[in-house]
């Protein structure tokens, strides 16, 4: 829990990013998963932890918004998990953003994160992050671009 | 706050941190195409390195004077920035133009260094250099030893200024006969093709030393190039003439004198060379008064 103190902090820097992530309830009510400013303000603060962690700069939007979008119609995310779980697809994110050489771009990280947690993962974070991104990134590592833009539609087929 | 020192022209001529940033965020955003919202830390200092550099190309070639640009005594950074980075295009082009006439005639003598460097490498910059994104790299070593210090320079400044440094030598070298310089290089050491020496320092050594003797250079045989002992005595008894400032005086002298003659009182070039004369005033002096020239 964040004191009153960061609030006031975070209300002052990311207002900005504050507005745009509570207008994504009206999207992910439909469902059943909402944000309130609180909690928001927790996954700001832990967004800012998570960069400074991996040595990432994030300019823009950010990508807190995508991820929500992206996850908030999994059927293993519900409301009382749904913080918790977006605060870690965030961590997980920026990880893998750095573990794949900055070779993918945000979309294809996140099409790639929500396919495995939606089928092999199940819904466990901890799988997608220990096991499938593992092999990914090692494999985006040594070259393989099977997951990226043109060539990831070209498999699909 | 934190303030990036661009120019130390004026006093008010620094740039906030909150100045930088939103070009730096622009410039990220056209770095990963829109496709990625953050960067790691290397490449955000690559790219505020990016903005760095053009800015301080802009304000050192336009001497702050552009009014354009000029709120209130000081630029826009975003302006500066991208008046910068058309200087630095417009360098690049220059440098290629440059590159080009120079390969018309150039010459290594046989030494590889000297041709992989000027040659390959130059070619290998030009190729890869990326003026938007990171400008500040020079991205080749630059084996070659050319006679100025270039430390405090980066990226194509820097291989603009080698590339002139090398252009100069190729002027220089270009004048005089091409047995005469093989002849040099060969008694400076039987392997100087594989050498990482500056091939214009040993033929200027052996120039200046011709002039003190009053040899003539052209026409002159391959069995007439090396010293006699006669003529090392002479270039002894000049060398041990004074104290070392004044032998390299008299060294600057003859260069000015060769300068003059040989190349229309090039300004430029004799700058160029005399960076070499403190070295060899030294060297001179050691091989006379050790009686051991390897001239």
């Amino acid at each position: 829990m964040i004191n009153e103190k960061e609030i006031d902090a975070l209300l002052k820097q990311d207002t900005y990013y504050l507005e745009k992530v509570l207008q994504s309830n009206s999207y992910t009510k439909q469902f059943g998963v909402q944000l309130s400013t609180q909690e928001v303000l927790e996954l700001l603060q832990d967004r800012k932890y998570s960069l400074a962690e991996q040595e990432r700069v994030e300019f823009g939007e950010g990508v807190l918004q995508k991820i929500i979008f992206t996850f908030c119609d999994s059927p293993y995310i519900y409301q009382d998990n749904y913080v918790d779980m977006i605060a870690q697809l965030q961590d997980i994110f920026y990880l893998y953003k750095n573990e794949s050489m900055d070779e993918l771009t945000d979309d294809e990280l996140l099409a790639y994160m929500k396919e495995k947690f939606e089928n092999e993962c199940q819904g466990s974070a901890e799988h997608l992050e220990d096991t499938c991104l593992e092999g990914f990134a090692r494999m985006i590592r040594a070259g393989t671009c099977g997951f990226m833009g043109m060539n990831h539609a070209r498999n699909e087929e | 706050m934190n303030r990036y020192v661009i120019s130390k022209k004026k006093n008010e001529d620094t740039y906030d941190i909150d100045e930088l940033v939103p070009i730096v965020a622009w410039l990220t955003e056209k770095y990963t195409s829109k496709e990625s919202t953050s960067v790691s830390y290397s490449t955000a200092r690559q790219l505020m390195g990016a903005v760095i550099y053009c800015i301080r190309e802009f304000e050192f070639s336009e001497g702050l004077e552009s009014t354009a640009l000029n709120l209130g005594g000081r630029h826009m950074a975003k302006d500066a920035y991208e008046k910068g980075y058309e200087l630095v295009i417009e360098k690049v082009n220059q440098t290629k133009k440059m590159y080009d006439t120079m390969l018309q005639s150039f010459q290594a003598y046989g030494n590889l260094n000297y041709y992989d460097t000027a040659v390959k490498g130059i070619e290998g910059f030009l190729k890869c250099y990326d003026a938007r994104y990171n400008p500040q790299n020079n991205i080749i070593t630059m084996d070659y030893p050319v006679l100025q210090r270039l430390d405090q320079m980066c990226g194509v400044d820097l291989i603009n200024r080698y590339l002139n440094c090398i252009r100069l030598e190729q002027l220089f070298l270009s004048q005089l006969p091409e047995n005469f310089i093989r002849s040099a290089l060969e008694r400076y050491h039987c392997d100087y093709e594989d050498l990482f020496i500056n091939i214009c320092s040993i033929v200027l050594h052996n120039v200046l030393c011709c002039m003190i003797v009053e040899k003539k250079m052209i026409k002159m045989k391959i069995s007439e190039m090396k010293f006699t002992q006669k003529e090392y005595a002479e270039i002894k008894r000049f060398a041990l003439h004074g104290t070392v400032q004044e032998l390299k005086k008299r060294l600057l002298k003859l260069t000015e004198v060769l300068v003059e003659k040989g190349y229309h009182n090039s300004r430029e070039l004799l700058t160029y060379l005399q960076a070499d004369l403190s070295d060899f005033a030294v060297e001179l002096r050691n091989m006379a008064s050790n009686n051991h020239f390897t001239l």
